[in-house]
């Protein structure tokens, strides 16, 4: 029985890692950026959050209506303004570039918000449960978060694989400039594919802020785990980071179990042992 | 000018070496080229008459096609825009010379819905028998010029080799 | 490494910065072979996560003090040097050595052929390969040999500072984030650059330490702003412009202008 409950809390905090990485196997499949500042910007979102729940005296769960516009914006202007200059055949400028905005927002938040660990109330939600089975509980909150996830991948596959937008995503993707001889604004199309990638960011940051303590040096573990997530699902699909982002949490809840100084590790080791197994991940990339 | 604006403008190009979009299929390819709404004689459903081996393989991934299959996506892609001139890049460059016929055969039925093109080729043959004009250029200069009616398949050779 | 090998081992504190160095070595071997696997950008997360793993692992080995590290004890400090003001002195002295030896053996390596393999691996890897270069040894002899050197330098400054913890060690913004700003305002793939870089690096703390956070965001917002505006760097800026070299290794290319066919 305790295993199983390890494992089923395992599974629901994949899914917060899940969200981290589809955001940022989406700007990486769209523009191969890698976002450096992936898990400060979620950091960011998750202030953000505390402000307008603070401010408007919200739910912290219902500012994600707020938060997921800022961020789509930020990540809009982000693009326009400095990553779509550092894209190029050299894989440095934009790595450099995103690792130090992530300097950036880490010390800026710590000017504004000092390093004190802070927390959002959602109020009785939070402890709420119910039972699965016998001596297996699950929160309320986690198994939302994890709904929440599954749906925000789900409507992601969707929009890529559906709709015009996705169409233009992978065509920028394959062929940047066919694309624009097709008509497509590579820069407009790397904007969105950013303001995408915050506004699920958004979602995983306010999350986040409910959960957990957040300090505004927690930043670049996210984006551990998110790229850990990506690289075990395999680059393939975004049900892939969704599988990748389950693996991660079920072995930090197990590696947790054994002794609590393991639980990161346990994870990282699984994600190297997966990369020394199958180095495209377990869902790959059909090479066409 | 950007070079996303210049299909608004009505200038549309089959790339050398056909580049499709590998990870979409023919039926996405085509609409990518159409994706900026200007309006004309070409749709999908035109498209498909024009060439109806791509109504079969629609849903097929565009890097799962033949040369020649490959190569009437681009230049259905192209037409989608429904350009006002429409550029096209060696379309016979490594096709067998039954698909070169086959395509070549199409362009009256372009050239008949208003369509100007502008076709670079080697194979003088194909581009002899659908062009107006035809203009041969020698390291950058234009060696011969001359309506195609009135160029002889020796008079272009003596242009690039020498009598 | 070093902290172990001195307390564990009972080594001499100095003699046990090259055994530092080749412990790393040997360690990078199959860290290598793994994070290989990986591309470009890939690349550059995945070994992140294997310092996270040693840091990890690092809190985890109580002989070390776990995670709140441990220091030097005092017959180790004594043994090496008598006085503070020796001991000072002596990690100077053994710190300009061990630079002029890092940027001497750069220097050769990148004169020798194993330069030309890497500069070809840089321009082109895929032609590269298909002219004979052993594209895996290669990367794999940089990358250990830079394990080497690394392990040294980073025995020696905790040598100096007598003191470790897993945290301020594996501490990405202290040492990968101001190692990265060195070398994007100084300048990538110039050996000058780093140098260039260390200067501007401490003025810059110089002037603006007193600023904390504050002075940590500019320098973000400077290195973003060199990347941007001179990608080069500063060195690579004025090399460019006024075709400064002091340590030459870029293969010019030379054309005799009568001797290019028309």
């Amino acid at each position: 029985m305790e295993w199983i409950n390890i494992v089923v809390q395992g599974v629901l905090i994949g899914g917060l890692y899940a969200m981290f990485a589809a955001g940022l196997a989406l700007i990486f499949g769209v523009m191969r950026l890698v976002n450096i500042a992936h898990g400060d910007l979620i950091v960011l979102a998750a202030y953000i959050a505390l402000i307008t729940s603070d401010t408007l005296e919200l739910n912290p769960l219902l500012a994600i209506i707020v938060v997921v516009p800022i961020m789509a914006a930020i990540g809009y202007g982000l693009q326009r303004a400095l990553l779509n200059r550092t894209l190029g055949d050299d894989v440095l400028p934009p790595l450099l570039v995103t690792f130090g905005l992530s300097v950036i927002i880490q010390n800026a938040l710590l000017e504004l918000f000092t390093a004190d660990s802070r927390r959002l109330r959602a109020g009785s939600i939070e402890v709420a449960s119910f039972p699965l089975m016998e001596g297996v509980w699950i929160g309320v909150l986690p198994l939302l978060q994890f709904v929440v996830a599954v749906a925000v991948i789900g409507a992601l596959q969707l929009l890529f694989y559906r709709t015009a937008f996705g169409r233009a995503f992978r065509a920028t993707s394959d062929d940047q400039s066919v694309a624009q001889l097709m008509g497509l604004d590579n820069r407009h199309v790397f904007a969105l594919a950013m303001a995408l990638s915050l506004a699920v960011i958004a979602v995983a940051g306010v999350f986040i802020a409910v959960r957990t303590n957040f300090d505004p040096a927690i930043g670049p573990a996210r984006l551990i785990f998110g790229f850990e997530a990506v690289i075990i699902g395999g680059l393939g699909s975004l049900w892939g980071t969704l599988a990748g982002g389950i693996i991660l949490g079920v072995s930090q809840a197990i590696g947790a179990q054994i002794n609590p100084g393991w639980q990161l590790l346990a994870g990282h080791l699984a994600f190297l042992f997966i990369l020394a197994l199958r180095p495209e991940g377990l869902f790959p990339k059909v090479k066409g | 000018m950007p070079a996303h604006a210049v299909v608004g403008r009505g200038i549309a190009l089959v790339p050398e070496g056909r580049r499709l979009f590998s990870s979409l299929s023919v039926e996405e390819n085509l609409l990518i080229g159409g994706q900026l709404g200007r309006t004309g004689p070409w749709s999908l459903s035109r498209i498909y008459e024009l060439f109806p081996a791509l109504w079969e393989r629609r849903h097929a991934p565009s890097a799962l096609l033949s040369g020649g299959e490959q190569q009437m996506v681009a230049i259905g892609r192209a037409l989608m825009s429904n350009p006002k001139l429409l550029l096209c890049d060696e379309i016979s460059l490594g096709l067998a010379p039954i698909v070169v016929r086959e395509l070549y055969a199409r362009v009256p039925s372009i050239l008949a819905e208003g369509s100007s093109l502008v076709i670079v080729e080697q194979d003088i043959v194909q581009a002899l028998r659908v062009a107006n004009r035809i203009y041969c250029l020698q390291e950058g200069r234009v060696a011969l010029t001359g309506s195609a009616a009135t160029l002889t398949r020796d008079a272009i050779s003596a242009a690039y080799f020498g009598a | 490494m070093l902290f172990a090998s001195t307390i564990l081992g009972g080594l001499h504190p100095l003699l046990a910065v090259p055994v530092a160095g080749i412990v790393a070595a040997v360690l990078a071997l199959p860290v290598a072979g793994l994070m290989f696997r990986l591309r470009g950008h890939y690349f550059a997360i995945g070994t992140w996560v294997v310092a996270e793993v040693f840091r990890l692992i690092a809190a985890q080995i109580s002989a070390l003090g776990g995670g709140s590290g441990i220091s030097l004890p005092a017959g180790i400090v004594t043994a090496m040097a008598s006085s503070r003001q020796l001991r000072e002195f002596l990690m100077y002295w053994v710190a300009l050595a061990l630079m002029v030896a890092v940027l001497a053996a750069i220097v050769l390596l990148l004169r020798s052929r194993y330069g030309l393999a890497l500069t070809a691996i840089r321009d082109n890897e895929l032609a590269a390969r298909s002219n004979g270069v052993d594209v895996a040894r290669v990367k794999l002899v940089v990358y250990v040999l830079t394990a080497f050197g690394t392990a040294m330098i980073g025995a020696l400054i905790f040598l100096q500072k007598l003191r470790i913890s897993p945290d301020t060690a594996f501490s990405v913004n202290d040492w990968t984030a101001f190692v990265i700003f060195i070398t994007v305002i100084g300048g990538i793939g110039r050996v000058e650059g780093p140098i260039i870089g260390t200067i501007v690096f401490f003025l810059l703390r110089q002037t603006l330490a007193d600023l904390g956070a504050l002075y940590l965001l500019m320098l973000g917002a400077v290195a973003i702003a060199v990347m941007l505006l001179a990608p080069k760097g500063i060195w690579g800026f004025f090399a460019e412009r006024f075709g400064w070299q002091l340590l030459p290794l870029e293969r010019r290319l030379r054309f005799a202008a009568d001797a290019r066919t028309t």
